[in-house]
């Protein structure tokens, strides 16, 4: 099982050590105007010569919502990722993926956001090229077993804060006045919406999960799988590190209760299961 | 003349939208749609539907937009095959592997790519059509010119959503309401995810609940209900195929109404004879109704979230 996380520029890659992953995803996928995003085409060739330094898969993850007047920022993102070399790319549009292996025969790894459900559309998507899904982040696991049956390489969130929904705008950028920060600074901030018993975390034009998906005490379910996911990309110093860290221990070494107690203190507003059981995502089932 | 298409959420609608002058309908298939079961129709009554259809000369589409899961695939192939028996004249999508199969198996139904598709440029619109689909329902975010360049460069038909719902997120790519709560349950070989719309069950619809952002009191997230007017007579130049009326949980009498104001309004545009400020007035009216109508749908859903016993 390879284990990835992913970091949204240059200066968030030299903070944090990345020796517990196997395969880096670069670049925050939800805003073009992120600081220093590789997704918006900074420091791409840097970051990869960073990875390959230590000895890690680079991968770079693309503007997840383009519109029209976005394709040509996106295939020159994909230019500059060719030429850095990069791994693979992380893919969030069918329309973009599919004219990359057309046109680049690039290997594409598609997001989560690409909203892969049935095992059908898995299938059309592996015969045109497409060499890694992250299925739907609503899916059980028996659901994902059925897309891993296809053939197609899998890659899920094992941990970490999981999209909720992609707006065509960042809504938190009308409220700048009230936080008393200005974006590009703003979603640096800790930022929560909350409504009755939910807490959300408004990313760019992403919406996360306030709680943090968690499968450590339930990793043995997901052990067909090809790839595994800390989502790291709004945490704070330490948080992807300290995770990676305790997710690789549990691959070699097994559960140890005091790394669960852990990520129970990491996880700011809790845990939760997201959708692997067939519960409401904010649910937490113990084993 | 631009297509109007109308709601089925029962047999009675059905009819009542072709007298109000749609050119097409559309209905749920029990268990399979984005909606609840309360609003979607048995077997035999999209026999019926799809015979009343006819009789007015117009079309049938029967949705099956929600994501199966992917050991229903023998289920939907039986569905299918009812459709077709059925004389449906249109399947509305979300997902591709399955558009793949009925462009391959039934290749005299018309596909429409669902709005849950969330087709948002035109390099998608392509990647559909390929798959099956000669039409695509419109995301409401989408700007006339976006429009005319995707049905430019993909070469396929457009529908717009005349009356419906801007939401906060992209529509088909928002998971709150199931984060929020989420009821599974199975009826026979069938799964049921009430809470998720994507899995064929109701969105409860949290955005509108009260918020806020950090200590700040910011409302409800944005989900604004339009019906659109001025807009339309640019849409029927700039080629655009449809013009959807959402609302199969709205009361008979209300979509008829809302049915028989586009009609005659589309009627006075394609005759240019518009008066805007009339028509806007009759609109306002029609908006009142239909506001009252979706909070009391609101709050119902609310209450099913926080596990009152309503039946939705």
């Amino acid at each position: 099982m390879e284990l990835t996380t992913n970091v949204p520029n240059l200066e968030s890659m030299s903070e944090c050590s990345l020796k517990h992953y196997d395969g880096i995803y670069m670049g925050m996928p939800y805003c073009w105007d992120y600081e220093g995003s590789f997704s918006s085409g900074n420091d791409i060739e840097e970051g990869v010569e960073l990875l390959r330094e230590l000895g890690k898969k680079a991968y770079l993850s693309l503007y997840a919502a383009p519109r029209n007047k976005d394709l040509e920022r996106v295939f020159y993102v994909v230019e500059l990722g060719l030429e850095a070399k990069v791994d693979a790319f992380e893919v969030f549009n069918l329309g973009v993926a599919k004219k990359i292996k057309d046109e680049y025969d690039a290997r594409v790894h598609l997001g989560g956001l690409a909203n892969v459900y049935t095992a059908s559309t898995a299938e059309l998507l592996y015969s045109l090229g497409i060499d890694r899904i992250m299925p739907a982040y609503e899916l059980p696991i028996e659901d994902v077993e059925k897309i891993k049956e296809v053939g197609v390489e899998v890659e899920v969130v094992i941990h970490g804060k999981i999209p909720l929904g992609i707006s065509h705008e960042c809504f938190v950028k009308r409220f700048e006045r009230e936080i008393g920060k200005r974006c590009p600074k703003l979603c640096k901030e800790k930022l929560w919406y909350k409504s009755e018993d939910l807490v959300l975390k408004p990313f760019g034009q992403v919406t996360l999960s306030g709680k943090d998906v968690c499968m450590y005490e339930h990793l043995e379910k997901l052990k067909f799988v090809d790839a595994a996911r800390v989502e790291a990309l709004s945490e704070r110093v330490g948080y992807r590190e300290e995770v990676g860290r305790i997710y690789r221990r549990r691959i070699e070494k097994g559960f140890d209760k005091k790394d669960f107690l852990k990520l129970i203190e990491l996880a700011e507003i809790g845990l939760c299961n997201g959708f692997y059981f067939n519960k409401a995502g904010q649910i937490y089932v113990s084993r | 003349m631009v297509e109007l298409l109308g709601p089925g959420g029962n047999l009675e609608m059905v009819r009542k939208v072709f007298e109000a002058g749609a050119d097409s309908v559309y209905v749920g298939v029990k268990g399979w749609s984005r909606r609840s079961k309360k609003y979607e129709l048995e077997d035999e009554e999209i026999i019926e539907a799809a015979k009343i259809a006819h009789e007015f000369g117009g079309e049938l589409r029967a949705a099956l937009n929600a994501f199966p899961k992917p050991a229903e695939f023998g289920m939907f192939k039986e569905r299918m095959e009812f459709l077709h028996s059925a004389e449906v004249d249109a399947v509305i999508l979300n997902d591709l592997g399955l558009m793949r199969y009925v462009k391959e198996n039934y290749p005299d139904l018309k596909i429409v790519a669902s709005i849950g598709c969330n087709v948002i440029n035109y390099e998608e619109a392509k990647l559909y059509k390929e798959a099956g689909a000669s039409m695509l329902v419109a995301d409401c975010k989408l700007t006339l010119d976006e429009i005319r360049e995707i049905k430019e460069k993909a070469g396929i038909g457009i529908e717009i959503l005349i009356h419906a719902n801007t939401d906060f997120t992209y529509l088909g790519k928002c998971w709150m309401s199931s984060y929020k709560s989420l009821r599974y349950e199975k009826i026979g070989e069938k799964s049921y995810y009430v809470g998720s719309p994507n899995r064929g069950g109701v969105c409860f619809r949290p955005c509108l609940s009260n918020w806020c952002l950090n200590n700040h009191s910011i409302g409800n997230l944005p989900n604004d209900m339009f019906l659109l007017l001025r807009e339309i007579p640019d849409l029927i130049k700039a080629g655009v195929d449809c013009l959807k009326i959402q609302g199969r949980e709205y009361s008979t009498d209300l979509i008829y109404e809302i049915v028989k104001f586009y009609k005659e309004f589309i009627e006075a545009v394609e005759s240019d004879n518009v008066v805007f400020e009339e028509w806007e007035r009759k609109l306002a009216e029609i908006a009142k109704r239909r506001d009252a109508e979706r909070l009391r749908r609101t709050l119902e859903l609310m209450g099913v979230a926080r596990g009152e016993k309503i039946e939705i």
